[in-house]
């Protein structure tokens, strides 16, 4: 007679966050690396740095933005109080929402910790398309913002 | 086999890891021998850094635990097999309300999509990240409400007209 197969039993929560811990510690020299990569990016390149990128030009400046955002890291409140001082010293509106937008969803300082764990193909398609889709929606708010004026 | 894959993925990732952490400590020793004074600024940053940090950080871990604990492969499979408006607006709403640096997120993204997650709706959840309720108050103060109101309809469409395309790409191949 063929022994019965018991179902398996359900991990317990202690057992489930043992295993995140453990799965967080194999990451953790990624992580490390990635906070000393963030200090010295910020240490080195202020927000105002980033923001004396901008030429006033209509068709570069959300060129710009995306990418002066894409370079950027911190809390996105600080991007929302100097894409307000951009707006009053004259940067388009295009230009200032593609700075906001690449700021929060894309990062090329942690571009390899992406790759590291989501895989390179991922990681290239989702940033590319969103820095694409960053240009478009900038776009079409500042028509949409002109059009309810 | 799946298993011993999934085994040398890990390793792979964390000897990339301890090869990139060396790589960064090389730097800082760097300058520490040439510019001490930088040295000293960057090493306070990265403990602030770290200190503020470490609360999401500690968030996730919990939050993935709780997944791995209560999402069982039969719920994994019936969000995958639910109606699309269900999958498309709960990570809609997941990126909106997920807080914290987007890197932290990579390990726990990384865990659901190995339990059979598509690009799609992870893409979708990126994206809509960039809706910060919190901080919504802010916007509205220095880029105005009619602004932050448009912003967010097209960030909320964006996010899932890329998750669209993410999942039709990866359908591809």
């Amino acid at each position: 007679m063929k022994p019965s197969r018991q179902p398996a039993q359900p991990p317990s929560l202690i057992q489930c966050l043992s295993r995140s811990v453990r799965s967080f510690s194999r990451i953790l020299p990624l992580l490390l690396a990635m906070f000393g990569l963030v200090a010295l990016l910020q240490t080195l390149v202020t927000p105002h740095q980033l923001a004396s990128f901008f030429s006033g030009n209509l068709f570069l400046d959300p060129l710009i933005g995306a990418t002066a955002g894409s370079l950027a890291a911190g809390n996105p409140m600080i991007s929302y109080i100097l894409g307000g001082e951009l707006l009053q010293s004259g940067i388009s509106l295009t230009a200032v929402t593609a700075f906001i937008l690449a700021w929060v969803n894309i990062g090329l300082l942690h571009l390899s910790v992406e790759m590291n764990l989501l895989g390179r193909r991922f990681t290239l398609r989702r940033n590319l398309l969103s820095f694409l889709f960053i240009l478009l929606i900038s776009m079409m708010t500042a028509i949409t913002q002109e059009l309810l004026k | 086999m799946k298993q011993e894959n999934a085994g040398d993925k890990t390793a792979a990732q964390t000897l990339q890891g301890c090869r990139f952490f060396a790589l960064v400590t090389a730097v800082y020793l760097v300058l520490a021998l040439v510019r001490p004074e930088l040295f000293s600024t960057l090493i306070t940053r990265y403990g602030q850094l770290l200190f503020k940090v470490l609360p999401f950080l500690a968030m996730i871990v919990v939050l993935n635990a709780l997944i791995n604990w209560k999402l069982t492969a039969g719920m994994m499979q019936a969000f995958r097999t639910s109606r699309s408006t269900h999958r498309w607006l709960v990570a809609l709403g997941a990126g909106i309300l997920s807080h914290g640096p987007l890197y932290l997120w990579f390990p726990l993204i990384d865990d659901l999509r190995q339990k059979g997650l598509n690009d799609g709706l992870l893409s979708c959840f990126f994206f809509a990240r960039a809706i910060k309720l919190p901080l919504l108050p802010v916007m509205v103060e220095y880029l105005g409400l009619s602004f932050t109101l448009i912003l967010s309809g097209y960030i909320l469409l964006g996010a899932l007209v890329q998750g669209l395309i993410m999942e039709r790409w990866q359908k591809q191949g």
